[in-house]
């Protein structure tokens, strides 16, 4: 397996209070790896700092090698945990956006998927309804060919038949060889796709393992685990 | 990438602009007509009163579209799509500076633009075809040969002055992006201060450079005031090389904030 995502000793402080405390984790292609923790563990600071939208206090992350620039850029595909398309915007246009910037996006999967949901391309992003929205963000990201998905929250804020909706188009859409970190607290409606798991709390890396051995060792499973380890 | 960003950019900074131009020179159309036809001086008056607060308008928002665009996409919200494309910095601040500058140009052209379709009838063209024929023979008669080369240095730094400005608001936001609180006053402090610093290294330069002859010692006949003056004088070859360092200067100071301190929150 091939390490995709690296941090050595990556901290990351926000006025003085930390975020990420000399954590040290490795990523490897073809997996699907829980970014898990609480809220405020940690989480999207780490997939910030793999995007280069935050800057290391200390140490580095290195993506594909690289640290973050415009050569990670084109082999990372992000879904934020908030809006972040240009709500004036048609989707047909947001697609268009896509298609030109990343080298590695396929307009025809886009448009097929957005088909399926019934979401015009004439329709203005600003008159979807919040589910739509996030639908849509979620299939231009996942309709890039990218070696990394770094999905934040990506079922955070949908009811139960959005997120398996989010879910299947995930795993109907990405790259077997690419890394797929999905970020999340609800662990129950994740855990029968990830691979491997790290759970993160308070800046500290607390545990990385694959699914298949928490399972063997623990005779539990990553919800119930979860649950033991950040017990209130 | 930059074509593709400059077109995105555009489209993102016109949305508001381009209503506001279309209505300052349907409004400049409507004026002389209204005075032509003796509508009343009530009707003119507030024709015009629209036509001028259109106008004060049109340079307001142009200035906050310039800010605006910069702290949305760069050091904002939309910051989490621009910064994920893979462009480097360079090519984001060259696409803003571009369509900032172009902002600029247009905010004056559409100004004179519907001065011109108030005022335009035989006896305007006539009297400025007039006024521009004297200009050009005055500056002749003022510079000789070096005509073109003063009109050219003119251009230079006007163009250079205000890129000059759209980076130091950008620096300013870059600056203030740095600080969790208080940040736009502190970009307003940073800017004025900055602003200030600027003319007085702008003065210095130029004052520095006074009298030193450095283009020779030709001196030159202006029939047009009737004086004689070296030659030197008309260069301002040390002002547009500091207008340019300056400018240079602000660029790299972004491009360096955006590279290795952004922290979109």
């Amino acid at each position: 397996m091939q390490s995709i995502i690296q941090c050595r000793n990556l901290c990351k402080d926000y006025a003085g209070k930390v975020a990420l405390n000399n954590v040290n984790l490795e990523i490897f292609s073809g997996r699907i790896v829980g970014l898990l923790g609480p809220n405020g563990s940690g989480k999207t600071t780490l997939i910030k700092l793999a995007n280069g939208l935050l800057t290391p206090t200390s140490g580095e992350i290195l993506v594909d090698g690289k640290r973050p620039g415009v050569e990670t850029k084109s082999v990372v595909s992000y879904l934020p945990d908030k809006e972040y398309l240009n709500s004036w915007m048609k989707v047909g246009d947001l697609v268009n956006f896509f298609a030109e910037f990343y080298a590695d996006f396929s307009s025809q999967r886009a448009l097929e998927m957005l088909g399926h949901l019934n979401i015009s391309t004439n329709e203005k992003l600003k008159n979807l309804s919040k589910g739509n929205k996030e639908k849509v963000q979620l299939i231009l990201v996942m309709s890039r060919r990218a070696k990394v998905y770094l999905l934040d929250e990506p079922i955070g804020g949908v009811d139960p038949a959005a997120r398996d909706y989010i879910l299947n188009t995930i795993i109907g859409n990405y790259d077997q060889n690419a890394a797929i970190v999905i970020s999340t607290h609800l662990i129950a409606d994740v855990e029968p796709i990830l691979d491997d798991i790290i759970f993160i709390n308070g800046g500290n890396i607390a545990l990385t393992a694959s699914v298949d051995y928490i399972r063997e060792k623990n005779g539990k499973s990553v919800d119930a685990l979860f649950r033991e380890v950040f017990r209130c | 990438m930059l074509g593709k960003l400059i077109k995105y950019e555009m489209k993102g900074s016109f949305r508001e602009l381009l209503p506001l131009y279309a209505a300052i020179i349907g409004i400049s159309a409507l004026i002389r007509p209204m005075y032509m036809q003796n509508l009343g001086d009530a009707w003119v008056g507030i024709t015009i009163t629209v036509y001028a607060a259109l106008l004060v308008a049109m340079f307001v928002i142009s200035f906050l579209t310039v800010v605006r665009r910069f702290e949305r996409t760069m050091l904002g919200p939309e910051g989490y799509l621009m910064h994920t494309l893979p462009v480097s910095a360079s090519t984001h601040i060259l696409s803003k500076l571009a369509v900032a500058f172009v902002i600029y140009l247009l905010s004056i052209i559409v100004s004179t633009l519907s001065f011109v379709v108030i005022a335009a009838d035989n006896q305007f063209f006539r009297v400025f075809g007039e006024f521009w024929r004297y200009a050009m023979e005055a500056l002749v008669a003022m510079f000789h040969q070096y005509t073109s080369f003063v009109l050219f240095e003119l251009l230079y730094l006007t163009i250079f002055c205000a890129l000059c400005g759209i980076l130091l608001l950008y620096l300013a936001l870059c600056i203030g992006h740095l600080f969790n609180r208080y940040r736009s006053f502190i970009s307003v402090i940073v800017y004025v201060l900055s602003l200030s610093v600027i003319g007085r290294v702008g003065a210095f330069v130029s004052h520095l450079f006074d009298g030193w002859g450095l283009f020779g010692d030709e001196v030159i006949y202006n029939s047009a005031f009737g004086f004689y003056y070296n030659v030197s004088d008309l260069f301002a070859i040390p002002e547009m090389i500091t207008q340019t360092l300056i400018a240079l200067g602000l660029f790299f100071a972004v491009k360096y904030i955006l590279e290795n301190k952004l922290n979109l929150e």
